[in-house]
């Protein structure tokens, strides 16, 4: 049942895609493939969430009622344009002989990450007490779901968006229980995904198949694969980030507007996925406008693409906008350090903030992973910050600036306690779409821009 | 050409080189540590703490929150009382006790409970297996 469960979100996803792009068939085959879990489980997130805001309550039939006709719907629809235009509705003729390596390469790691899940198949720390404890909430809360906001579970940070919660609490809609195998399940769908979707990413932006080094690098960090199979709501911020920034470059590199919409879903679901995930949607949007901005097409053709990137966008952000206008509760967890007496900030916080960054970079928990990227840009450093690339450098500093920003800020929690927390997260989920640019600053100029 | 640009055709791999070494040795080392832990497992079943708190969800049905009770360290226990939040979760695993109608006991030892609850003017409902007791305050 459980598989059936995510065959479903990737049917979903697939034809979703497929109708997107059934009349330019500008979405590789693989990046197809592995935008298509996400996109279909973020769909059917994004429908559970308005299901329960309509009937204020989460009712499992009412959910699988909308979920199983809104699949058939899009499978009739993605059959018939394949009829109607005499062609399969994915670009599969595009898939070379040597895109098969991924094929053993997937498997060597989704095998470990199998026994990493299995290990805890409840999940690392804050998968019980935040994100499944908010799936639980809703799923079994009735018409008290929003306890999950209650001031007495501070432990497990209320003001956070509910885009994971509700990715499990709809799987949960098909078992009829809480069953530990879905949030289980979700991680380690998530887990590969974002492997094929490194690989996708490079292959499409450079048409080499070097990526499959970049995935072995980086899902060979033990760390790496603890973090992305414990049931965390940071790889599903890894996977839309890195979605969200693939799409977008393919979709001004070919002028293509179901890449500039899918995109722009990429980040809609990325703001709802953490707290950090809605500042990194912002900066994707707003780099977004800039990248396609600077492109070499006529004005109209502009206009057009970033009519389909914000269309995306606020598709993908609506459940976003009402859990902020409506449900979302004061940060219990927060004291503004500029403003308080009692816990004033200081010098000491940023400068033990960044010192705990540079240690986090060469530290050997990444398995030198980390060092490596860092030697592969400085191998490059101009192509790195040439033109076509800069959004990721300016993406990262932004994102770095706004985050060290808040540490500085929020002076709720013992510095060095939170740091260490945390911080390791918020690398890991920058991990693969830094992957992305380091291996695109290797192509020769002009060639990644 | 020139020096520098045959120099810079071999600069990738001054990359590759170190990547692919670091791949084989971390692929090993990730194989040795999940055999490691594998065979961990054999020995030490996986354990939750929470699941200690299981079982009483059927008298929670109309309850939204639940007192909480421990003379544990619960600096210590943090993680025995986020678990137990998930297990009773939807219901609310209040620290405030002395405010709730249910008070959940989980003390060192049967003595310490017994003395706390009717110190709190409590009658126990229901104990279970693994010594933690639910009770309810006289109205």
């Amino acid at each position: 049942m459980i598989i059936a469960v995510y065959l479903l979100c990737g049917l979903t996803g697939f034809c979703f895609i497929g109708l997107l792009d059934r009349r330019e068939r500008s979405v590789d085959p693989l990046l197809h493939l592995f935008l298509s879990p996400g996109i279909g489980l973020g769909l059917f997130a994004h429908l559970s969430f308005l299901a329960l805001v309509v009937k204020d309550r989460f009712v499992p039939a009412l959910v699988v009622g909308l979920s199983v006709p809104l699949a058939v719907g899009l499978l009739t629809a993605w059959g018939w344009s394949w009829r109607t235009a005499r062609r399969p509705a994915c670009a599969i003729e595009r898939l070379e002989r040597k895109d098969l390596w991924l094929a053993p390469v997937l498997s060597l790691i989704a095998w470990p990450a199998w026994i990493q899940a299995a290990l805890y198949p409840l999940g690392g720390w804050d998968a019980w007490s935040s994100w499944n404890l908010k799936a639980k909430f809703i799923f079994l809360g009735q018409e008290h779901w929003k306890n999950l906001f209650d001031p007495a579970l501070w432990r497990s940070s209320p003001h956070y968006p509910l885009l994971l919660p509700m990715m499990n609490a709809w799987g949960w809609s098909f078992t009829g229980k809480v069953a530990s195998g879905i949030p289980m399940i979700t991680a380690f769908v998530f887990t590969i995904a974002t492997a094929g979707l490194l690989y996708a990413s490079i292959r499409t932006l450079t048409q080499r198949i070097t990526g499959l080094a970049a995935v072995l690098l980086i899902w060979t960090v033990p760390l790496f694969l603890l973090l992305s199979t414990s049931q965390y709501s940071d790889i599903v911020l890894a996977y839309f980030l890195l979605g969200g920034f693939c799409c977008l470059l393919n979709g001004v590199r070919k002028n293509s507007t179901a890449l500039m919409a899918l995109a722009g879903l990429c980040g809609g679901f990325l703001s709802f996925t953490k707290t950090e995930g809605l500042a990194a949607a912002v900066l994707l949007a707003l780099l977004g406008l800039w990248h396609t901005h600077h492109h070499r097409v006529s004005f109209p053709d502009k206009i057009n693409l970033l009519k389909w990137f914000l269309g995306g966008l606020v598709l993908g952000g609506v459940p976003m906008a009402i859990f902020h206008l409506v449900y979302t509760p004061p940060n219990i967890t927060f004291i503004n350090g500029f403003n308080s007496a009692t816990d004033p900030t200081s010098w000491y916080r940023l400068k033990i903030s960044l010192m705990f960054f540079f240690a986090e970079l060469v530290s050997s928990k990444w398995n030198w992973g980390m060092m490596l990227l860092l030697w592969g840009l400085a191998l490059n450093a101009r192509r790195a910050f040439q033109k076509g690339l800069l959004i990721f450098p300016v993406f990262f500093l932004a994102y770095l600036a706004i985050l060290f920003g808040y540490y500085l800020t929020n002076t709720y929690f013992e510095i060095v306690w939170w740091l260490q927390v945390t911080l390791h997260r918020v690398l890991f989920a920058l991990l693969p779409t830094a992957a992305l640019w380091v291996w695109l600053s290797f192509e020769p100029r002009g060639k990644s821009s | 050409m020139s020096l520098s640009a045959d120099l810079r055709k071999y600069l990738p791999l001054l990359f590759w080189l170190p990547a692919g070494a670091l791949i084989l040795i971390n692929a090993v080392n990730l194989s040795l540590s999940l055999v490691r832990a594998e065979t961990l497992k054999k020995v030490i079943p996986f354990y939750f703490q929470g699941l200690k708190f299981a079982g009483l969800e059927d008298v929670f049905a109309r309850v939204e929150s639940v007192g909480y009770y421990t003379d544990r360290d619960l600096k210590k226990d943090e993680a025995q009382f986020t678990q137990a939040q998930y297990i009773l979760a939807p219901v609310i695993l209040d620290l405030n006790y002395a405010n709730q109608d249910y008070i959940l006991f989980d003390c060192t030892s049967e003595a310490i409970a017994d003395r706390k609850i009717k110190e709190v003017g409590a009658i126990a409902l229901r104990k279970n297996q693994f010594g933690v007791i639910l009770a309810r305050k006289i109205p």
